[in-house]
């Protein structure tokens, strides 16, 4: 901690918040907000003498709000930096400090909060994780039994530098314990509250256990477990140690402790499960293992920083082995827990790695990005024909499209993020994106839907999010219809209308329209476009009596295998109960609006060619199918 | 936009890959690469064992040169796993690398489709056709390229993000290490000793 | 044994109602002792052990264990289960395989009188279980079919309230003769409690 503060290339921000992030690798523009602590940071010397003179009192977060601190307070005498900090919330504006402080002159009440934008080229997110509040399950009764207390509380209690010096009382009646209980996985692998296991508990149980028996070989200990896991190095050799010193490991998860209310002891009940017999035994005291839960402002966290979220709340990582510690957003980087529950070990491994991956890029002079951008075809805007327009800068989320009365609509080449966004919106196709072409995409739906198109269940995916669930389903063999065939673009709001009335006309049996969640867009706002086109043309389809079904949107995120399994079957379901000639008279049906609606689409420049070229696909497609059915 | 060049002669190579039985075990890649062989365009199709080992690399590394291949279709897994190698290896052999185009018949075929051999197959062919079909419409395309600006942020003061700011700093960057809260150190800061060596949290 | 597919416990268990979590079980034991009643009525009471056998396909030990007849479905278990496992609703099933397989319930069940019966249904009404029914069957009475009242042995749980509210005594617990013989073993139990507490 020490090191960081001292470290001249490090500048250290407390009490700041990061408000937003724009830009793209090596070119981040982040906004800070530099909470007002009202103590200037450059004349405070750390003294204390204004927190001595303060008269309020607050809980400590930092004690788990087992001690108060003052209204003027640092929330521990080793903070770094050692600054102290004026509650705004709490104080009272005695003005009591400002004299204690004295000619310092340190405390300023009319600071306010400072806004700052700061260049980098860079981030490491490294937001950690939170604690489950055991109060919400009644069966242990913390909250009620006084001598019902959590891990987290029995660490500061034992704490030399803690509230009571590190002399670990109980609560009701401040005298020393002489049978603890430690319960594992409280909150944890319960599907009722948080699934996960939770990483580091069962060492921490046994920690707790060894420092306490260290402290007071008289003390007995019981610690109550599900499964012990204890895979790292030296871990299971402590595990030893801790049942060499008499800790008692019972077996079975308890399920319900009560109270006397006289004694305030604690009965736990549970089963032990090796003598396969209840037991109900009592305790002076019971510390909760509790879950390690994502921090409450996760979702926060995420639309700023673009980032993504696997089951849970944890940021997606983009592969889970391959590239661990790197975000789906080129640039940003996943330290500890904010990825997924890690150790403090882990945690200053996956710390490393990130200076390491966000190494790679700082020493550059410069960084390549995909060329995967939109680009104007000017003849074809009707800007530049003075009408007036500019549908696709309204489309884009990053402002990357300069719009200006008489001129065709340009694309800032280093703001655009290639979502297709621009492309799919234009109303007269005079945009289109490298890479993920009109022609392109419409060559790939034609020999998908070259035979047999209406037993195909056509799937338009994003690339950062249902593309990946799809092959999560594929990784976790979650068997789908083999019926489906998939097309690629990097976001939903690529998904142009005509590619959904192309695949109608084509004959597909269902299409299904599918991206990211809203707020996991790797685009900021391009699922949103893509998702109020999607619904206008479910309300069409509806217009048109299509059977229902046959067009479905879904959202589906990379972390979400099954869903995506889930979602092809029903969907071969719903192609499964149409009638077969019901469901050919209904494709015919709706052919020509379909033709009539995707027709615009023919005279963006390429297509015609790659009509052409289609054609000649169908044919060698069907004709070999005929040969190799012969 | 780029032009099209008016069109040189189209030559696809496509390439079906085994990995080893992940494919091969429910798919016959050499049916896929025959069937392949006779769409339009194509003028090299072959299975290979491992198209992404240096084997495969060298395999169409090689065949770009002898049969003047100017696209090239590898259908093996996903884009996310392997795009950077295929694109990569056909960079190495003169091709711009943005004229190379996968099709996912691992993930979103073979491993999906297990139970359903025939379907998996009539799948595997289409996937093919389709990046084939991409494959001819494909432009030359250059990355762009981007200044960088030499300073980090790091967002949380805990273990991992002290860990993550020193060891950037360490390296000569300039790091902003943004806290929440009036003092750094997390959860870290709030822990007696630690596991298993025992040793202080601060 | 034979081992066909799908003819394993697990397999016929896991398709009725409420068992689809069966396989989640870990062992923990949460749901032995959150019902510690009944464990302490009958030591091999184990629902936890019965979901292993289950998991072991250890078919016939099931059918005999005395665990899915004891279970009265309070579902404290059910709420406590951090899998989320519908233990009551495995044990009902179990019960129900049991009996299809031709094992009987080992608890007293309730019997009707055929020859005292009336068939006014009270017994139906207030049976916490459904297992009572009144049935209608081929004797005349009064120019209607006589009712006699017809306990599913799968159902009973031996609770004795249908024989508490019956007017005409005409159900009873089988290892009951009447009930004034309940109320003496009732009172005499009453007087031990009572000594007890004295003490």
């Amino acid at each position: 901690m020490v090191d960081a503060a001292r470290h001249p290339k490090i500048d250290v921000r407390t009490y700041t918040n990061v408000e937003r992030v724009e830009g793209y690798v090596g070119n981040f523009k982040v906004q800070l907000r530099e909470k007002a602590r009202h103590v200037l940071a450059d004349r405070c010397n750390g003294c204390g003498e204004c927190s001595k003179a303060c008269p309020i009192e607050v809980p400590n977060y930092f004690e788990m709000n087992l001690a108060p601190r003052k209204a003027a307070y640092v929330p521990m005498s080793q903070s770094v930096p050692l600054r102290y900090t004026i509650d705004e919330e709490a104080c009272i504006h005695c003005y009591k400090c400002v004299d204690a402080c004295g000619a310092l002159e340190a405390i300023d009440f009319s600071q306010e909060d400072k806004v700052v934008w700061e260049d980098i080229g860079s981030i490491v997110v490294a937001t950690g994780f939170n604690h489950f509040d055991p109060s919400v399950i009644p069966e242990y009764g913390y909250g009620r039994y006084p001598n019902v207390i959590t891990a987290m509380e029995m660490e500061r209690l034992n704490n030399s530098a803690g509230p009571t010096t590190g002399n670990l009382i109980r609560p009701s009646d401040q005298k020393n314990p002489q049978r603890l209980a430690i319960i594992n996985c409280v909150g944890s692998r319960d599907k009722r509250f948080n699934p996960w296991c939770s990483n580091f508990c069962c060492m921490y149980a046994i920690k707790n256990a060894v420092l306490l028996k260290q402290m007071n070989p008289e003390l007995e200990i019981s610690i109550y477990y599900m499964d012990i896991r204890t895979p790292s190095k030296g871990y299971e050799e402590f595990y030893d140690r801790a049942r060499s010193m008499g800790i008692r490991f019972i077996q079975g998860r308890p399920s319900l402790i009560t109270e006397d209310p006289q004694t305030k002891n604690l009965f736990v009940h549970s089963e032990d499960v090796v003598l396969g017999k209840i037991s109900e035994l009592e305790y002076d005291m019971v510390m909760l293992n509790q879950a390690a839960v994502p921090q409450p402002d996760v979702d926060t966290v995420s639309s700023v920083l673009n980032i993504t979220q696997s089951p849970g709340g944890w940021f997606m990582e983009y592969h889970p082995k391959l590239r661990p510690v790197d975000s789906p957003t080129d640039g940003i980087f996943l330290a500890g827990a904010c990825q997924g529950l890690k150790d403090i070990p882990s945690s200053v491994s996956s710390g490393l790695a990130t200076a390491s991956r966000a190494g790679r890029i700082l020493h550059s002079d410069e960084w390549e990005i995909e060329p995967i951008i939109a680009q104007v075809w000017e003849d074809r805007c009707v800007m530049a024909q003075g009408k007036v327009c500019g549908v696709c800068s309204r489309a884009c989320p990053y402002g990357a499209i300069v719009i200006e009365e008489g001129k065709a609509a340009s694309v800032t080449v280093a703001k655009c993020h290639g979502c297709g966004g621009c492309v799919a919106e234009c109303p007269h196709n005079a945009i289109t994106q490298m890479h993920f072409t009109d022609a392109q995409v419409l060559a790939q739906m034609r020999a998908l839907l070259a035979d047999r198109p209406e037993e195909k269940i056509f799937a338009f995916r994003c690339h950062w999010c249902s593309y990946g669930g799809a092959d999560l389903a594929g990784t976790s063999h979650f068997d789908y219809s083999a019926n489906e065939r998939g097309i690629r673009v990097m976001c939903s709001a690529r998904m142009d209308p005509d590619f959904i009335y192309e695949a109608f006309r084509l004959g597909a049996g269902a299409v299904l329209y599918s991206g990211c969640h809203p707020q996991d867009c790797h685009y900021i706002t391009g699922q949103r476009v893509g998702a109020t086109r999607a619904d206008r043309l479910q309300k069409l389809f509806e217009k048109l009596e299509m059977t229902s079904g046959r067009f479905r949107i879904e959202w589906i995120s990379a972390a979400e295998g099954d869903k995506y399994s889930r979602v092809i079957n029903e969907m071969q379901k719903v192609i499964d109960n149409i009638p077969h000639d019901q469901l050919m008279a209904e494709i015919e049906r709706l052919r020509p609006e379909m033709e009539k609606r995707a027709r615009r689409m023919y005279e963006t420049p390429g297509v015609d060619k790659a009509l052409v070229y289609s054609d000649e696909m169908v044919q060698a497609i069907t004709a070999k199918e005929v040969k190799s059915g012969a | 936009m780029a032009e099209q060049k008016p069109e040189d002669e189209l030559r696809i190579g496509v390439y079906i890959c085994h990995c080893g039985s992940n494919i091969a075990g429910v798919i016959d890649p050499a049916e896929v690469a025959e069937w392949a062989s006779h769409l339009p365009g194509v003028v090299r199709a072959t299975d290979t064992l491992y198209a992404c080992a240096d084997s495969g690399q060298t395999l169409i590394k090689e065949d770009i040169k002898k049969y003047n291949l100017n696209r090239v279709v590898v259908s093996a897994c996903s884009v996310r796993m392997h795009e950077t190698t295929f694109r990569a290896a056909v960079s190495e052999a003169g091709l711009n690398p943005f004229l190379m185009e996968m099709a996912n018949i691992r993930e979103q075929c073979t491993w999906a489709h297990g139970h359903d051999k025939d379907g998996a197959l009539r799948k595997a062919k289409d996937l093919t056709a389709s990046a084939i079909a991409k494959a001819r419409f494909l432009n030359p395309l250059t990355m762009i390229k981007v200044p960088v600006t030499k300073r980090a942020m790091v967002i949380g003061g805990g273990v991992a993000g002290i860990s993550a700011a020193l060891d950037l700093a360490d390296q000569g960057i300039e790091t902003i290490l943004v806290e929440k809260e009036p003092t750094i150190g997390g959860v870290m800061a709030q822990l007696n000793k630690t596991f298993p060596t025992m040793d202080c949290s601060i | 044994m034979e081992h066909e597919k799908g003819s394993d416990l697990r397999d016929l268990l896991i398709v009725l109602p409420g068992c689809e979590k069966l396989d989640m079980c870990f062992s923990c034991g949460t749901c032995v002792s959150r019902c510690p009643i009944q464990q302490k009525i009958e030591p091999a009471y184990n629902p936890r052990r019965l979901l292993k056998m289950i998991a072991l396909n250890m078919q016939q030990e099931s059918f005999t264990s005395i665990t899915p007849y004891l279970c009265s479905a309070c579902d404290l278990c059910y709420s406590a289960c951090p899998q989320e496992i519908h233990i009551s609703a495995v044990l009902n099933g179990v019960k129900k395989l049991a009996m299809q397989a031709g094992f009987s319930t080992p608890l007293k069940t309730a019997r009707v009188d055929a020859l005292t019966c009336v068939g006014c249904g009270f017994c139906e009404k207030v049976c916490p279980y459904q297992a009572i029914t009144v049935k209608e069957t081929n004797v005349p009475l009064r120019g209607k079919n006589l009712l006699i009242a017809e306990v599913d042995g799968a159902k009973c749980m031996a609770c004795g309230t249908c024989s508490s509210i019956c007017r005409s005594n005409s159900i009873e617990l089988q290892d009951r003769e009447n009930s004034e013989e309940v109320v003496q073993d009732l009172w005499s139990w009453l007087e031990t409690v009572e000594m007890g507490a004295e003490k």
